[in-house]
């Protein structure tokens, strides 16, 4: 899964990409799947983290 | 568990901690940080709790040179050499406690999702990374009310396998430990154990209500006792006063770490603290200053928090106190750039390096 999809769903919230327009900081993170808006299981390392959705896949970064 | 989640609405004017009495003046704060500086640096002595509450109320104008003295006092005690480490959550989140600043706990809505001990191969690449950022401390944090026998077997197995393959000293953070635990840990090969004491003993219960602060203090004890260096944290900004902060200073230097994590409360949507206001930066440099003047020997490290409450004056932080630093990303929220943080140390001519406990 790329973070480049189009997001349906704040991933810092997990609302609709409509009633949130990203409320997530830029040291968090991503807790929600942008596609679905469900919340997913998020693993941070000291150089990077990984996001699991169990629908739409893994995002990975560092 | 909801699926969204009210975002933290940071407030915009952050709060200083209330006082008990009114700041000195100009001239009268200029006194106190002589006189403390004629007992750190001349006398070599520790302050006593009187002395440091008068700096404790120095107007903000004279903050500077507080961190100027806290600079010469981290230099003349400990050296130049500033201790890199890294941390990693590797038990996500599910924790039966209710520290309420906790994004991992299970007693609240947040957006952390529970995850399970991560493999040993996922926890070795994690010291990897952390390795090749230079570091020379390796955390392994585990969101647990103490450790069970399985993962007092998980962690007996990773601690040899991560020094022995990275070089690391190997700390651990798995909460409250009972003595043959403390012994089993420190027979085992862990440097140093993770126990925060977060607040002052008379505010503790506004903070957590699943254990009290005895039981962190009794862990804090074994820890020592089993010969495993103790690294016992404070967490500002969850609502306590000027004088909790110089009272858990207090109860600091009674159970003698090797090294004090500084954290500053990074508000987390859904827990009881997502309300509280950020502290002031300049607030944050008087109070590491204040840590550094009050436990001179120690390893004062930065820890959680320091982005969001910092953000411009971080490399301040470093002269006025710090020499220690946690690099990368925090267990559940993520930190600056590695490489933003060691352009910051050669900038500033600190070498990186071993510390341990100044005797």
């Amino acid at each position: 899964m790329s973070e480049a999809t189009a997001a349906a769903f704040c991933d810092g919230c997990g609302r609709p990409a409509a009633e949130c327009a990203g409320c997530r900081w830029e040291y968090d993170p991503p807790h929600f799947c942008s596609q679905c808006g469900v919340r997913m299981a998020v693993n941070v390392s000291p150089n990077g983290w990984k996001a699991r959705c169990k629908t739409h896949g893994e995002i990975t970064r560092g | 568990m909801s699926d969204t989640l009210q975002p933290v609405q940071i407030s915009r004017k952050p709060a200083p901690a209330q006082g008990s009495r009114d700041p000195l003046t100009a001239d009268e704060a200029r006194r106190a940080i002589r006189a403390a500086e004629t007992a750190l640096l001349d006398e070599r002595r520790m302050l006593t709790a009187d002395e440091l509450a008068e700096l404790a109320y120095v107007p903000d104008a004279s903050v500077p040179s507080l961190a100027a003295l806290a600079h010469e006092v981290r230099l003349a005690w400990c050296g130049p050499e500033v201790e890199v480490e890294g941390i990693l959550s590797a038990k996500t989140g599910g924790c039966p406690e209710d520290c309420h600043f906790c994004s991992q706990s299970s007693k609240f809505d947040t957006v952390v999702k529970a995850t399970p001990f991560l493999d040993t191969d996922e926890v070795l690449a994690a010291a990897k990374e952390t390795a090749a950022l230079g570091a020379s401390e390796f955390c392994i944090v585990l969101a647990v009310r103490g450790p069970d026998e399985r993962t007092m077997e998980r962690l007996l197995e990773l601690v040899p396998i991560i020094n022995g393959e990275t070089g690391l000293n190997v700390a651990v953070s798995a909460g409250i430990l009972t003595p043959e635990q403390a012994k089993r840990l420190a027979d085992g090969g862990v440097h140093r154990y993770n126990h925060n004491l977060e607040t002052a003993r008379s505010y503790f219960p506004e903070v957590v209500t699943s254990h009290d602060w005895t039981e962190r203090e009794e862990t804090c004890s074994l820890v020592r006792e089993n010969g495993m260096e103790l690294c016992c944290g404070a967490l500002l900004g969850m609502g306590e006063t000027i004088d909790q902060r110089l009272e858990l200073l207090g109860q600091l230097r009674e159970v003698d770490p090797t090294e004090v994590p500084l954290n500053f409360l990074k508000p987390m949507a859904g827990t009881p603290f997502a309300h509280l206001p950020a502290v002031e930066p300049l607030e944050a440099i008087r109070w590491i200053a204040l840590f550094r003047i009050a436990l001179p020997t120690v390893i004062l490290r930065y820890a959680g928090g320091r982005e969001f409450t910092l953000g411009d004056l971080q490399a301040m932080g470093m002269t006025s106190g710090i020499n220690a630093l946690i690099i990368g990303n925090y267990l559940t929220y993520l930190g600056r750039s590695p490489q933003e943080d060691l352009k910051m140390l050669d900038d500033l001519r600190m070498p990186v390096g071993l510390l341990s406990k100044v005797i």
